[in-house]
Order: C-alpha cells, then sequence, then structure tokens
C-alpha cells in the first residue's frame, strides 16, 4: 500500500510543514542570510557593492556613538528587568489573593500588554507632556514641584521610555508569576505554617524556591527584549533628545536608513543577534545548573 | 503526650457547612482513623486539629488545653501530609530541622536530633540528598522523620500512604503501625481505605457529609455497625445488603427474600409483620453448597475471582446478587447452580427506609 511506503511516511510530516517553512525562508531565512553576507560588503546603490573583510565588524569596536548606545542599552535592560521583574511579583502575588476578584483590577493591568506599542507611547506622550499643562506635571504641581521636561530633557528621557516598557512588561510577566504561583504545591504553605514559619519565611522557603521556572522566564525574555529593544524608543524619543535615549536597535536603524550604510548596520545587527544567541545559552546552562543542584 | 478533644466542632466554608456538630474524645497514645468516603471532611477535621484551618463553632483541646484560637506552632502537633510536601530546594536533613531551627534550638542539637531520628528511619545516607533524588518511599519516610524529629504531642497523618504503590503501601503502613508501638505518640491518620483503617487503627470514626456516624475499636465497627453505610464501608468485599421483608413466625422473625426464600433471624428483633429491611451478611459468613437445596438462597455463580489465597464468588439470584468469601479453594465456576447458607447468628438487620440497624435483644 502506498501509505505503507517508508518515504511517504517520512514525507508527510515535511508536507504538512511545507507552508510554514516556505513562509519563514522566504521573510526570514533569506534575509538573515542576506544580512549577513551584507556586513562584509560595503553596500553601494550604484554599482557593485565593494567586499571589505571584517572592516564593519572592526569598525564597531572604535565607534563611539554606538558605545554610547550600548551604554543606554545595557541602562534600559538591567533597569526594566529588574524593576520589571520585582514590580510583576509584587503585583502577581497581590492579584493572587483575593484582589483576583476584582476583574476591573485585572483587565486594567492587562490592558497595556494588548495595547499597541504605538498607542502606548502616544499615552506617554501625553501624560508625560512637558508643558505646564502635562498629566503628570499639573499633579506634580499639587506637591509644588516646578514641571519637568521629561521626554525632551536628556537627563529624564531615558527613564521615561524605561518607565513605558515597565508598565508594558509587567502584565505578561505577571501572567507568569501567577502560573508559577499557582503550581505551588499548596502542602507546602501548610508544612511551613507546622513547621512554624512565619508569612515573611513562607515567602523565601516555599514561594520563591517554587518560582524559580518563572523567574528565570521572566529574567530572559526581559533581557532578550531590552537589548533588541526598537519599537518603544523610536515611538517615543526616536532616540533623542542629544541621543539621550539612542539604543543600539535605533542606533542601527539610523545607520542603515537614514545615512543608508547598510553594511555596517548589517554587521551591527549581526553582532548584536550573535550577543543575544550568546545570552540565551548561558541563560539555560546556568539553568540546567541551578535544576541539578 | 496528648490527649485531643473535639467539641461540637463546625465548620462553613461561605454558605456550605462541611463539618456538622463533630465531638470526637481521641486518649493518650491512642492510633485514631478517620475514614469516610470523599469529600466527607476527614482533610478538614485534621486541619482543624492542626490549625490550618479555623473552625466556625466548637473548640479543640490537646492536652487538655483549648487550642482553639492557637497558630498550628504552638499546637505541640507534626503533621505528615499526602504528598510529603518536603522543601525541594533543601536537602533531607535540612527538611527534618527546620521547624526546630525555627524554634531557635542550636546548630549542633538539631544535627544530633536529625542524626537520631535519621537512624531510627534508616535514613542517614540520604541526609544530604534533596527530595527529588528520592524515591517515593524515601520521600515518604523523609516527612514522617521530619515529623518525628520535634517530639509533638500529636501526630496528624493525612493520606500519607495514597501516592505510594500498592507493595509499598502494605510495607510502610507496617513501619507506621511499629513507630506507634515504639513512640506511643497519639496519632489521628485520615485514610478512605478501609484496610489501612482496620489494620492500624485502635479506634475508627467513620465520617459521613461532615458528620460522625460511628466511633469505636475496628471489630466493634466491623461486628456491630449502627448502620448500613457504616456496615457496607467497612469490609471488602463489602456486606451483602438484600432488601426482604419481615415474617413474624411465633414470636420468631424471619426474612422473606425476593426470590422467595425465608431466612430466619431469630428471636428478640425489634421489627414487626411486613417491616421491609436489609438482610446484611457478610461473604465470610455465607456458606456455599453445590447445587439447589432447602434452607438457602439458589443461585447462579456469576463470577469468580481467586486472589490464591482466598476465593471470593459473586452469583445471581432471583432479584438481587449475593457475594462469598472463603480460604479454602473449591473447584466452582462460573453458570454453576449453587445454594448459599448465610449463618444465621451473623446477620445484621437493618432498616430499609432509615438504613439504621434494627438490634437484638441479649435477654431474649
Ligand atoms: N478551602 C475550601 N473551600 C471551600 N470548600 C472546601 C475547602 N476545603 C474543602 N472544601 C470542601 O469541604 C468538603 C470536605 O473536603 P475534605 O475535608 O477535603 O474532604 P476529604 O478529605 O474527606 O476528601 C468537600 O466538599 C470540599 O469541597
Ligand atoms: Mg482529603
Amino acid at each position: 500500500m502506498w501509505f505503507h511506503s517508508k518515504r511517504l511516511r517520512w514525507t508527510i510530516p515535511w508536507l504538512f510543514l511545507a507552508p510554514a517553512l516556505i513562509v519563514f525562508t522566504w521573510f526570514k531565512f533569506v534575509p538573515i542570510i542576506r544580512g549577513l553576507v551584507m556586513s562584509f560588503y560595503k553596500v553601494r546603490f550604484s554599482g557593485s557593492d565593494q567586499w571589505v573583510g571584517l572592516a564593519n565588524f572592526e569598525r564597531a569596536f572604535s565607534d563611539s556613538a554606538l558605545h554610547a548606545a550600548t551604554l543606554n542599552t545595557l541602562i534600559y535592560v538591567v533597569s526594566t528587568t529588574i524593576a520589571g521583574g520585582v514590580l510583576s511579583f509584587a503585583v502577581a502575588m497581590a492579584l493572587e489573593g483575593q484582589a483576583r476578584h476584582i476583574r476591573i483590577i485585572r483587565t486594567a493591568i492587562f490592558i497595556p500588554a494588548v495595547t499597541s506599542i504605538a498607542v502606548l507611547a502616544e499615552i506617554w506622550r501625553i501624560l508625560f507632556y512637558p508643558g505646564a499643562t502635562g498629566v503628570v506635571n499639573q499633579m506634580l504641581g499639587v506637591f509644588a514641584i516646578a514641571p519637568q521636561g521629561f521626554m525632551s530633557d536628556p537627563d529624564q528621557a531615558l527613564f521615561i521610555v524605561i518607565l513605558l516598557q515597565i508598565w508594558k512588561n509587567v502584565p505578561y510577566n505577571m501572567v507568569i508569576f501567577i502560573a508559577g504561583l499557582a503550581s505551588i504545591n499548596r502542602e507546602l504553605y501548610d508544612a511551613a505554617s507546622v513547621d512554624g514559619a512565619s508569612a515573611l519565611r513562607k515567602l523565601w522557603h516555599v514561594t520563591i524556591p517554587g518560582l524559580v521556572p518563572a523567574f528565570s522566564v521572566v529574567i530572559m525574555l526581559s533581557l532578550i527584549r531590552g537589548f533588541r529593544v526598537f519599537t518603544e524608543v523610536y515611538t517615543t524619543t526616536g532616540g533623542g533628545p542629544a541621543d539621550a535615549t539612542e539604543v543600539i536597535m535605533t542606533n542601527i536603524f539610523k545607520t542603515g536608513f537614514e545615512r543608508f550604510d547598510y553594511g555596517y548596520a548589517a554587521a551591527v545587527s549581526f553582532l548584536l543577534f550573535a550577543f543575544t544567541v550568546c545570552l540565551t545559552i548561558v541563560h539555560v546552562t546556568v539553568k540546567n545548573r541551578i535544576d541539578r543542584t | 503526650m496528648g490527649s485531643v478533644s473535639l467539641h461540637n466542632i463546625n465548620k462553613s466554608f461561605k454558605a456550605v457547612d462541611v463539618i456538622h456538630d463533630v465531638a470526637l474524645e481521641i486518649e493518650d497514645g491512642e492510633f485514631c482513623v478517620l475514614i469516610g468516603p470523599s469529600g466527607s471532611g476527614k482533610s478538614t477535621l485534621l486541619r482543624i486539629i492542626a490549625g490550618l484551618e479555623e473552625v466556625t463553632t466548637g473548640t479543640v483541646s490537646i492536652n487538655g488545653k483549648d487550642v482553639t484560637e492557637l497558630p498550628p506552632k504552638q499546637r505541640d502537633i507534626a503533621m505528615v501530609f499526602q504528598t510529603y510536601a518536603l522543601y525541594p530546594q533543601m536537602t533531607v536533613a535540612e527538611n527534618m530541622g527546620f521547624a526546630l531551627k525555627l524554634a531557635g534550638m542550636p546548630k549542633a542539637q538539631i544535627a544530633e536530633k536529625v542524626r537520631q531520628t535519621a537512624r531510627m528511619l534508616e535514613l542517614e545516607p540520604l541526609l544530604e540528598r534533596l527530595p527529588k533524588a528520592l524515591s517515593g518511599g524515601q520521600r515518604q519516610r523523609v516527612s514522617m522523620g521530619r515529623a518525628i524529629v520535634r517530639d509533638p504531642s500529636v501526630f496528624l497523618f493525612d493520606e500519607p500512604l495514597s501516592n505510594l504503590d500498592a507493595k509499598l503501601r502494605v510495607q510502610v503502613r507496617g513501619e507506621i503501625a511499629d513507630l506507634h508501638r515504639r513512640l506511643g505518640t497519639t496519632s489521628i491518620y485520615v485514610t478512605h481505605d478501609q484496610v489501612e483503617a482496620m489494620t492500624l487503627g485502635q479506634k475508627i470514626v467513620v465520617l459521613r457529609d461532615g458528620r460522625v456516624e460511628q466511633a469505636g475499636p475496628p471489630l466493634t465497627l466491623y461486628n456491630d455497625p449502627i448502620n448500613t453505610f457504616v456496615a457496607s464501608f467497612l469490609g471488602t468485599p463489602s456486606i451483602n445488603l438484600i432488601e426482604a421483608c419481615v415474617e413474624m413466625r411465633g414470636g420468631e422473625a424471619a426474612a422473606r427474600l425476593p426470590d422467595g426464600a425465608l431466612l430466619p433471624l431469630g428471636s428478640g428483633h425489634d421489627c414487626r409483620e411486613g417491616q421491609a429491611i436489609l438482610y446484611g451478611i457478610r461473604p465470610e459468613h455465607v456458606g456455599i453448597v453445590a447445587g439447589g437445596q432447602e434452607g438457602g438462597i439458589t443461585a447462579t455463580i456469576h463470577a469468580v475471582e481467586n486472589t490464591g489465597s482466598d476465593m471470593v464468588i459473586l452469583s445471581d439470584a432471583q432479584g438481587f446478587r449475593v457475594s462469598a468469601a472463603f480460604k479454602e479453594q473449591r473447584p466452582l465456576e462460573p453458570g454453576q447452580t449453587v445454594t448459599l447458607i448465610p449463618d444465621h447468628s451473623k446477620v445484621r438487620v437493618f432498616d430499609a427506609g432509615s438504613g439504621k440497624r434494627i438490634r437484638r435483644h441479649e435477654n431474649s
């Protein structure tokens, strides 16, 4: 019978995968490869591209604008990961108890996660409007604080964009934490009560150890999102003012699509990609080691 | 050591009443088993004793001291959980010593106590392992060790064997019995397994829908159940309860079974002519002879279950089923016609409506 043929049985799964594979190949794999190839060239729009070897990569290590953007990205990543993680853990703890029945709170918390970034950015611009009529400035006015520049002030802009990212990430992280909390064996809390543990000790000896997998996922996602951040920055400050919020991706975007330095932009993108892969490998290794001990 | 008394315990979760007026006295050193079907409130009652659940009304006393308002750690109890509830990030030794550490005991003393207990339970080689590196049986033993090391007045067990395979269950059951003999600590043990209840309990408390149906020594409950619920809950295969009708023959009561057989009940039963009853006879009190015969129930064998040590015969009479159990091997096969002869002195009679036992007056 035809379906008994070994070759056919081996082919069928690939036939099912084919549509997705073709689309992915065309729109993802091909551009990735071409990007990698491009990073070894000086791309010219008239005439043929010029092979430059590793020059584009070497340039990345002496590009002070890129270094400034990298530093901003690091600040961005570390603060969104820590503050976002802690905050979403706290919200998850709060919502796991009685407050979870208050539907409006749950909904309100989840809204930023399902809203497009363009809308969130607009809300942020309205809230943090630098003039005296801005929403936050009016609130500060109640406490007799002078109107702040926020996203137009180079000293504050990065902080305000970080706030936006935190606001957007908290709901996702919270869902991961709530799922993690639900998977903790209730009897462990009972055992801790019988052992005489206080609420704080239960948090430390039961809740947090039980949430290690959740923390791991949240941190990893937050790191990856942070290093590749683009939309949040591009739609709010565009990297300004005075490059105060310039991050790696906005820097690459400008190099590529404003200065049309495609080859160099591709090289930096590839470095970022390689770094993200390394980060994932380190994370998985660390996680496995924790799991084994 | 510790006695436990419960007075008029009621417990509701929101609008649902889960425990109704439970009163119970457990003596110092006694092994008390709470048994009942799933959802009958066994765990809730145990958690009330532990202090993990508050009562709605009523009082809990341990050692004569009212502990109703006290948190678990001030009740001098230790608990063994169904899932063992070992802290996954702590070694066996840390798990066992955790309560002592929280109580502020010096490190050296904790280590010594943990080692002693570990030796008693043969856990010494495992002390530095994490729970996930242990088998189910070993985890169970560690969770018992964690309870024992604290030397409490009362041990509470919530279905501690239900996550073990059948063979291990029998073994650990024996170990729990041994430990109780050795330590003599008051123990309250929740199970839905009647074999565990019968083998471990000095006192068995049968719960149904949050009420105590009957409490007493295992054999009293087995031989002298107060209603059909208790009678059928204890014993496997379970008691035969055959619908019947009382006929009085010169002061002696007899039961007319659906197939027309008339079986004597003996004198002194508190019943009247025509009363609908359930004729209760345990399978091991049903004799069996091949072929049809007067004075018994004629039936056809439906199935034969042979475990090697026991034979159980399931048979169909006209309109009802009867099971019989015996130790010796006999050449019986499905489809065969047999006569079942109940041991009249072992018959237990229940009212068909209420399920309550109809007792026999001793003096008549
Ligand atoms: N925290 C709770 N909230 C609401 N109902 C509960 C809670 N705990 C137990 N119950 C209910 O109480 C009844 C008895 O439960 P439980 O004591 O766990 O029974 P058992 O241990 O005998 O199976 C069940 O109907 C159960 O649904
Ligand atoms: Mg239970």
